[in-house]
């Protein structure tokens, strides 16, 4: 046997340099925490005392396909701060970070409003002000308001959407017009439902609790106990759970299952693909609707924070929001935007007629008691099984 | 007659229990060539363009050369570490040997998630980063033990008269290790690395668990799977198999016969 | 004499040493963290280490969890018989039917496995899929007037994949066994006229054991750790206790949760371990008290735990 094992050895000492090197960064694109001066963390809320052009990056905390070149690229050249993302894969993940230190790594997290408030109750955002951002005003009311909470802005929406009812015109012969159509038994191992609180939305949609959209997020035991036994009832219909829009996407394209509560991505996928799927514009959409944008990490440091702004503001105006946009598929939040969009691109999104594509959908905010709800949920997976 | 019904019943059931190994390969090997990237019933040939899409995939090339550095790295950890554990193993009794040789294969034979949970708490509760680094630490720590293991096998046939006698004649522990001892273990040595590499390279439990912004291959196809359908995996899979195939048969030519028959 | 042949200890030291320490390290202190963590909360997203068992009350009081932990360990042993069943016909074949090039035999049903853990489920799904290969056959030739959707997303499609995953790990271990049973042993038996089942059973079987209880075990062990057959072929029914355990850390924030569910299954694991050791124990007992009897298999008495037999 040729093979030299010392040549082997080399090979991977060699490798092992490169990884230390290489691989025990934070983030692959750009070591994190390179901020000029790193704060204590004390606020500096009305009036900007950074040097923007002091913070040498910023970092952000982000979804993949959130933070694109053509949104990056232009802001570095316009604003000389250069934006370095790093990437989550659930919120969960995110928040269980920044508690643990990595406030003092990330500048910027992307935050949904429906973590606000654990975030909060984490203690790693701190408050943004709006009057620092120049068209806050003109964004989309139903998109900025759920990131105020007791009277403060917690983050700045810069994109939004709708999690809709999705169908198989090969499984449903008539568009479904409420929740409750996925008790139909004509769906009988049909359906898939969200590994998600979103199992509670739909639910409660289907009793018709959602008419008080702030009841929704403060039901009572007793509630998500009719919740619950509600749900349980789709058991014959449900044919597996899914937990990513992969799961989904493959789901439908294979024929497995025909209707479920989706996202707009995995829609536009199997369009795409020639799958005959479609969403339906129901009248008890419930808190299927989100809303998320970027929030300031307490650990902020002033010049950074000053640099801050300047993104949110370039983020949300017109140019960003399209970089934004045709990036992620969601939609913006400026409505300047649309005239920037192509005839596609206002249909996949909404823009051509965003209160419509909103419809009676209620922005996902975080439940006052996440423990009952989180106790619910798992009651309803385990008892589908 | 009898005799050829029952060779024949024998060559349909091997030839069965073949169709069970081989069906997933196969079909993953013939969607990689699918028009469509939806994998249904009829499959639409003859494409290769998820083959092109996968080499221009930055992140399935990137994870291809973490996995290949892991693999290596960790491998060596395993032989530097495995190699004189094993020949301690070998030499010595002491008190509580057999559940440090126990203690060395757990990881290797408990499920991969507990492997990466436990060093993942280690990570949480003090606060230390995920990175390419603890997922060479999860595959090194499984991996010592596939050395010990075929060091102990190739050791427990080997005369350790042999040594004595060198030492006998005058050479000190070096010498000796790399005159006598080293030339018969370097085969377990070679083959025990060989197949931590192929396991390093296919490691998707623990991996999930610890890994950081940098992903080795496995969970880059995880991460397509959760995302959309891309038969760019089929092609990335269907390639590392045939490289796979190919090695094999090379290593077959040159000598791994003996080690078949042993 | 160099210094290190005269202190045995230093030798000792120098070999054992560097496992020792990263054993230690990796392989006991990430045990005794989780242990910590199981025994911890969670609050507002903070680790609070206050020492509780509340983490193992939920996990013992709420059937989500003791089900999916019956369920796993069944599904592995169902898993591990089955790899085994198959594995033990193919090696018998490679090793005592083929006369030449046996070694590209193994390597062909070894690189069949080689495609890739998450791959090879994705490969059985598109198979067992609704508008998958097996449906669109059976239609096509029609024994079939419409796709079936039973072969997927149940708890059989879980145990299929899973069995198919755990081949590698039985094939190999059996395989190599059997390759040291010395074929004249078997043509030993066969010159004393016994059957071919008699040759196999009482000659090769014995012998084999050891291969087939590593190989059992290791399949049993992938079985009930896998989370990857479960969520991509499964129904919610075929959750296991592995999905339960990862998923504290994926969607839930319950990492004490999580990290309890971990010791327990390392527990259940340990114990499963250790079984063929026990049974081994139990079996040399009762065998070796069999042959101090002597030869004659009809004078028994192998004491307390089989009935006298008188002899004839």
């Amino acid at each position: 046997m040729r093979l030299s094992l010392l040549g082997l050895v080399a090979a991977a000492l060699a490798a092992l340099l490169a990884a230390c090197g290489g691989g025990s960064g934070s983030s692959s694109s750009g070591d994190g925490g390179s901020n000029a001066a790193s704060g204590n963390g004390e606020t500096a809320n009305v009036s900007l005392e950074g040097n923007p052009k002091a913070c040498g990056s910023l970092n952000l905390y982000t979804w993949e396909g959130e933070a694109p070149e053509s949104l990056l690229k232009p802001f570095e050249a316009k604003y000389g701060v250069k934006v370095n993302p790093s990437y989550m894969t659930s919120s969960a993940e995110a928040i269980a970070k920044l508690a643990a230190g990595a406030t003092k790594q990330y500048d910027m997290v992307i935050a949904a409003a429906e973590i606000i408030l654990p975030m909060r109750q984490a203690g790693v955002i701190k408050p943004i002000d709006p009057a620092l951002i120049d068209e806050y005003e003109k964004l989309f009311s139903f998109a900025t308001e759920p990131m105020e909470e007791e009277g403060e802005l917690w983050a700045l929406a810069s994109d939004w959407g709708v999690n809709p009812f999705l169908y198989s015109t090969e499984v449903m012969s008539k568009e479904p017009t409420s929740w409750a159509d996925l008790w139909n038994p004509e769906l009988k191992g049909q359906v898939s439902l969200w590994e998600d609180v979103s199992l509670i939305w739909v639910g409660a949609s289907a009793l018709g609790m959602d008419k008080n959209p702030e009841e929704l997020f403060n039901l009572s035991q007793e509630q998500l106990d009719e919740i619950r036994d509600k749900m349980l009832e789709l058991k014959g219909n449900v044919r597996t759970m899914w937990s990513s829009g992969g799961d989904l996407i493959q789901l439908y394209a294979n024929k497995e299952v025909g209707a479920s509560m989706g996202w707009t991505y995995v829609l536009n996928e199997l369009k795409a693909k020639g799958a005959p799927v479609k969403e339906a514009h129901i009248k008890d959409m419930g808190a299927q609707a989100w809303t998320e944008g970027p929030a300031l990490s307490k650990d902020i440091s002033p010049d950074c924070e000053a640099a801050a702004y300047e993104f949110m503001n370039y983020l949300v105006s017109p140019k960003g929001q399209l970089a934004l946009s045709s990036s992620s598929g969601y939609t913006p939040v400026n409505p300047a935007t649309k005239p920037l969009m192509s005839k596609e691109e206002q249909e996949a999104t909404g823009m051509n007629d965003p209160k419509k594509f909103l419809g009676s959908a209620i922005v996902k905010k975080a439940p006052a008691d996440p423990e009952a709800y989180n106790q619910t949920m798992q009651e309803i997976i385990a008892g589908l099984s | 007659m009898r005799a050829r019904l029952g060779s024949l019943g024998v060559g349909v059931g091997i030839g069965l229990i073949l169709l069970f190994l081989y069906i997933p390969a196969v079909i993953v090997a013939v969607y990689s060539l699918n028009k469509g990237a939806v994998m249904s019933w009829p499959p639409e040939l003859l494409s290769f363009h998820w083959y092109s899409k996968a080499f221009a995939n930055e992140a399935m090339m990137e994870g291809l050369k973490n996995s290949v550095i892991v693999a290596l790295v960790s491998v060596s950890i395993a032989v530097l570490l495995g190699v004189p554990a094993g020949l301690g193993v070998d030499r010595f009794q002491f008190f509580g040997k057999t559940a440090f040789q126990r203690l060395l294969m757990l990881p290797f034979l408990m499920p991969g998630l507990i492997s990466g949970l436990t060093l993942l708490t280690v990570i949480l509760d003090f606060q230390l980063e995920l990175s390419l680094m603890t997922v060479i630490i999860a595959h090194a720590t499984m991996l010592i033990a596939i050395v010990v293991i075929q060091m102990a096998v190739v050791l427990d046939r080997w005369d350790r008269s042999l040594e004595l006698a060198a030492q006998d004649l005058g050479a000190n522990e070096i010498r000796t290790f790399f005159y006598v001892t080293w030339p018969n273990i370097r085969a377990a040595i070679v083959g025990a690395s060989l197949l931590g590499i192929a396991i390093s390279l296919d490691e998707t439990a623990r991996t999930a668990f610890v890994v950081g912004e940098s992903d080795t291959l496995p969970i880059v196809v995880l991460s397509s799977l959760r995302r959309t359908l891309t038969p760019e995996i089929n092609a990335i899979g269907t390639l590392v198999l045939v490289i796979s195939l190919v090695g094999v048969i090379i290593w077959s030519k040159f000598g791994a016969a003996d080690l078949a028959r042993e | 004499m160099s210094a290190i042949r005269r202190h045995r200890w230093l030798q000792a030291l120098l070999l054992f040493g560097p496992a020792a320490i990263w054993a230690a390290a990796f392989i006991v202190f990430p045990v005794v963290e989780a242990v910590k963590m199981s025994l911890s909360q969670i609050e507002y997203y903070h680790l609070v280490h206050d020492w509780t068992l509340k983490n193992f009350e939920t996990f013992f009081s709420n059937p989500l969890y003791t089900d999916a932990l019956v369920r796993s360990a069944v599904r592995g042993l169902i898993v591990a018989a089955a790899a085994v069943a198959i594995s033990l016909p193919l090696a018998h074949f490679i090793s005592f039917r083929v006369k030449r090039h046996q070694f590209v035999w193994f390597a062909g049903v070894v690189v069949a496995l080689w495609l890739g853990y998450l791959l090879r489920i994705v490969g059985w799904r598109i198979l067992l899929g609704n508008d998958g290969v097996l449906n669109g056959l059976l239609t096509s030739v029609g024994i079939l007037s419409h796709p079936t959707r039973v072969l997927v997303f149940n708890p059989f499609a879980v145990i299929l994949v899973q069995t198919h995953l755990a081949m590698s790990f039985t094939f190999i271990p059996i395989f190599v066994v059997m390759q040291r049973v010395p074929h004249r042993l078997m043509q030993a038996a066969s010159d004393l006229g016994a059957p071919r089942w008699r040759q196999i059973l009482e000659v090769e079987l014995p012998l084999i054991a050891p291969g087939v209880a590593v190989g059992f075990t290791f399949a049993f062990v992938l079985s009930f750790g896998d989370y990857f057959a479960p969520q991509l072929v499964g129904d919610p029914g075929s959750v296991g206790i592995a999905n339960l355990a990862s998923s504290q850390f994926e969607h839930g924030l319950a990492w004490p949760l999580g990290a309890a569910i971990g010791v327990v299954m390392i527990v259940a694991v340990l114990a499963v371990l250790m079984l063929p050791a026990v049974l081994m124990w139990i079996y040399r007992r009762v065998i070796g008290i069999r042959s101090r009897r002597g030869a004659d298999p009809a004078q028994v008495n192998p004491g307390p735990l089989v009935e006298e037999v008188p002899a004839s």
